[in-house]
């Protein structure tokens, strides 16, 4: 290499050697880049190949949802079983039965009332009755089909048999498949699983099996892989994200606009400033004792969406502030002295002219703290998100009995059988969700993929794909608002 | 009153107490003014009188203070922490003092307004520019603002090249256009002074012309203290100017005197562009 006075030549042959050099490094820094870039996108190709592999048959695939046939639990005299020359027949008084036994038991219900503690389609009532089992499965108001006793299968341990019994307007088949014996059947028909102790001379239905067939979105959470799905934990992921949101990004941007347009520069906003910095940097699962702490023993908000809305909006504040600041910084002064200059305070200067310019950059703050707390797992385990769970929050709305009326009834149908049902209301109720147990998708994720059994990986590796979907639908709303910001402000 | 010493030797800058004070009816006035930044003192014991209706203008090479002095008069340095004034700017008929703490600065500023070097319109349309000026004073009344605006862009010499797209952005604008723009928007509230900082400094020959035109006529209306590089331009179109150094006022004269018979050699030698 030349070096020294070498280098300031007018040798032509000498210039453009060293100027070849010069080139070259430039080249193989150029070529280096190229091939970390292929080398990254080509790993990320793989990751997401692998990962749709995985996960995209559960994603699509329908499955019967299965009854939890759980034995005796709710029971309801909804009916009596009868024999009809060589068939069963059910009687719906309401809806349910519960019943079954060997035949020999079975012989004995003839003309008694059964009862059945069913898990019901959502929207319906509990106590359905007669008429509604009849619209359910039209032309069935109780014909049993299905031979009694060749799909017995009895559990020694709890010496507990279970027997299915398909109401439905054709003959099905049944299936002796462990757990279950319902009949495969769609559109809407039911069927009723008996189940009963041989010895103790009661007969009950246990559970009502809808056989709607249904996806990975509108199931919740199974122990059967395949009826598993993900509709409590997208919807507490939304629920969980809706309450962030509207905590941090007012909060934060606001606290951002103080610190940049109006705090005094001195040693306490140079702390405050350094600090921000670092709380961004803080172990979220710190956030989580935190928040446990704070919100779920002292405040005593209980481990709902609201304490998981707050934690994750305490996590995720920093990265709003240094955002919405970093956009605000990025306005030129001469902007701030056009307003101010014509008379604006600083709050007309900060609302009509700060804001509206800084809007797209806010915005992408947002995006980047929401796609952050969407991934969260670790604080909410620690402030008790729950990883099983079968139910929504309330809806801000619902027609419901109310709780004094059930209890009332309940009361007068004890003494008298005959007692006036209650009636169900509208009640609003919009913030009753906000202290519900919840879940969220990575923590059904992180719950199905410590399972062992490959199905549920599978299950696991499918929410996934559906939590990549929401944070990128989530970017995507977002840069297709700061698109229009933008194409309305010219700079 | 006019005390002006000719063919003085010295370099010291001239005692103000003998420079022109008799400029007509009084717009402004600088009174033993001193300015600043922190613990660094800018301007140094400033006296000067603003005519009214007139175009005062104010030279000097860079750090000179001009731009300090001028901001002064809006109180554009109240938006930073630690800026200190000291004396009084007096502004007429009332005698209120600008640098008054007991003064709202927002009050002063929608009387005087100010047109920066570097055209700075909003990212809005040309007629919500104009406009500002009164939407932040609550006004609401569109046909006022109508007029208005019409009026102002009128008096800025754009309202026949924008008058067809107006709701265009006020960044479309060429850079002349855009000062012109922020002339209009400063004029559009009708200021008793027109406090215009270095205006054609990023501006061509063209541009700078036709704003310097502008002033001529604007002068007719309203007091004008303007900010200048450009000698050329301050002997063109000012009537009274004021020679700054190092933060102090050197000569304050006629401009006319100032420039062909300066009184202190410092000013003859900064016209005359050896220094500065």
């Amino acid at each position: 290499m030349p070096s020294g006075k070498e280098l300031l030549t007018s040798d032509t042959t000498l210039l453009r050697r060293q100027l070849a050099s010069r080139k070259r490094s430039d080249m193989l820094f150029g070529i280096t880049g190229l091939s970390f870039i292929a080398l990254s996108l080509l790993v990320l190709f793989a990751l997401g190949i692998n990962l749709l592999v995985e996960g995209w048959g559960p994603l699509w695939q329908t499955h019967e949802i299965k009854s939890d046939a759980s034995g005796f639990g709710r029971r309801e005299t909804v009916g009596s079983l009868r024999k009809v020359g060589e068939r069963w027949e059910l009687h719906l008084d309401t809806l349910q039965l519960k019943s079954s036994t060997p035949e020999a038991e079975l012989e004995k219900l003839i003309g008694k009332k059964v009862v059945v503690d069913a898990r019901l389609p959502r929207g319906t009532d509990r106590e359905l009755d007669a008429e509604t089992i009849a619209v359910a499965a039209p032309g069935t108001t109780g014909a049993i089909i299905g031979t009694i006793g060749t799909s017995m299968v009895k559990d020694e341990q709890t010496r507990e048999a279970k027997r299915t019994l398909v109401i439905a307007p054709e003959p099905m088949s049944i299936e002796a498949d462990g757990e279950v014996l319902a009949g495969a059947t769609d559109g809407g028909r039911y069927a009723v699983e008996v189940t009963g102790k041989p010895d103790s001379g009661k007969v009950g239905i246990s559970s009502i099996v809808s056989l709607v067939t249904k996806n990975f979105f509108t199931s919740y959470p199974s122990r059967f892989p395949q009826a598993a799905g993900i509709l409590s934990a997208w919807v507490g992921t939304l629920l969980v994200m809706f309450v962030t949101m509207v905590l941090a990004v007012p909060l934060g941007v606001a606290a951002g606009v103080y610190l940049e347009e109006y705090a005094p520069k001195n040693r306490l906003t140079a702390i405050i400033e350094v600090n921000i910095a670092n709380l961004a940097g803080v172990p979220s699962i710190i956030w989580g004792l935190m928040a446990l702490g704070l919100f779920v023993y002292i405040l005593d908000l209980g481990r709902s969406v609201l304490t998981a809305g707050m934690t994750l909006g305490l996590l995720v504040l920093p990265i709003v502030i240094i955002a919405t600041r970093e956009a605000i910084r990025s306005i030129p002064n001469t902007i701030r002295e056009a307003a101010i200059g014509l008379g604006a305070t600083k709050w007309q200067t900060v609302r009509y002219h700060i804001l509206p310019y800084s809007m797209s950059g806010i915005l992408t703050g947002a995006i980047i703290a929401m796609s952050r707390a969407i991934g969260e797992t670790a604080p909410l385990v620690t402030i008790g998100a729950l990883t099983f769970i079968a139910f929504l929050p309330p809806p801000p709305a619902e027609y419901r009995v109310a709780d004094a009326d059930r209890a009332a009834y309940s009361e007068a149908a004890s003494a008298n059988a005959d007692a006036p049902k209650p009636t169900a209301t509208l009640h609003f109720q919009p913030f009753r969700w906000l202290g519900s147990g919840y879940t969220v998708m990575p923590i059904q994720l992180f719950q199905w993929i410590s399972r062992p059994q490959k199905a549920f990986h599978e299950n696991a590796a499918a929410a996934g794909i559906v939590l990549l979907v929401m944070t990128l639908g989530l970017n995507a709303v977002a840069i297709a608002i700061r698109y229009r910001l933008r194409k309305a402000i010219k700079w | 009153m006019v005390t002006t010493p000719t063919g003085s030797a010295t370099l010291a800058p001239v005692d103000s107490s003998v420079m022109l004070r008799d400029v007509g009816p009084l717009k402004a006035e600088v009174k033993n003014f001193s300015f600043y930044y922190d613990k660094f003192r800018a301007l140094k014991n400033i006296n000067m009188p603003i005519a009214e209706k007139k175009v005062t203008a104010l030279i000097g090479p860079s750090g000179c203070g001009k731009s300090t002095l001028l901001r002064s008069f809006n109180r554009m340095h109240d938006l930073y922490a630690n800026n200190r004034y000291e004396g009084e700017i007096m502004l007429y008929p009332e005698g209120i003092n600008l640098v008054g703490r007991e003064l709202e600065p927002i009050e002063i500023r929608m009387r005087c307004s100010m047109v920066f070097q570097k055209p700075n319109p909003f990212p809005k349309s040309i007629y919500e520019n104009v406009a500002y000026g009164m939407r932040v004073r609550g006004i609401s009344d569109k046909s006022l603002i109508e007029h208005r605006v019409e009026h102002a862009l009128k008096g800025a010499a754009l309202w026949d090249e924008v008058k067809d797209r107006l709701h265009s952005s006020g960044n479309s604008l060429s850079g002349g256009q855009q000062q012109r723009l922020c002339i209009a928007r400063a004029l559009a509230t009708q200021p008793e002074v027109l406090l215009m900082d270095e205006p054609t400094a990023a501006l061509d020959p063209m541009s700078t012309s036709r704003i310097e035109d502008l002033v001529t006529e604007l002068e007719k209306t309203v007091t004008i203290v303007i900010v200048t590089h450009n000698m050329h331009q301050a002997a063109r179109i000012s009537d009274h100017t004021a020679f700054m150094y190092l933060g102090e006022l050197i000569e304050f004269d006629e401009t006319e005197k100032i420039f062909t018979n300066p009184s202190n050699p410092m000013t003859e030698s900064y016209v005359t562009g050896r220094f500065g």
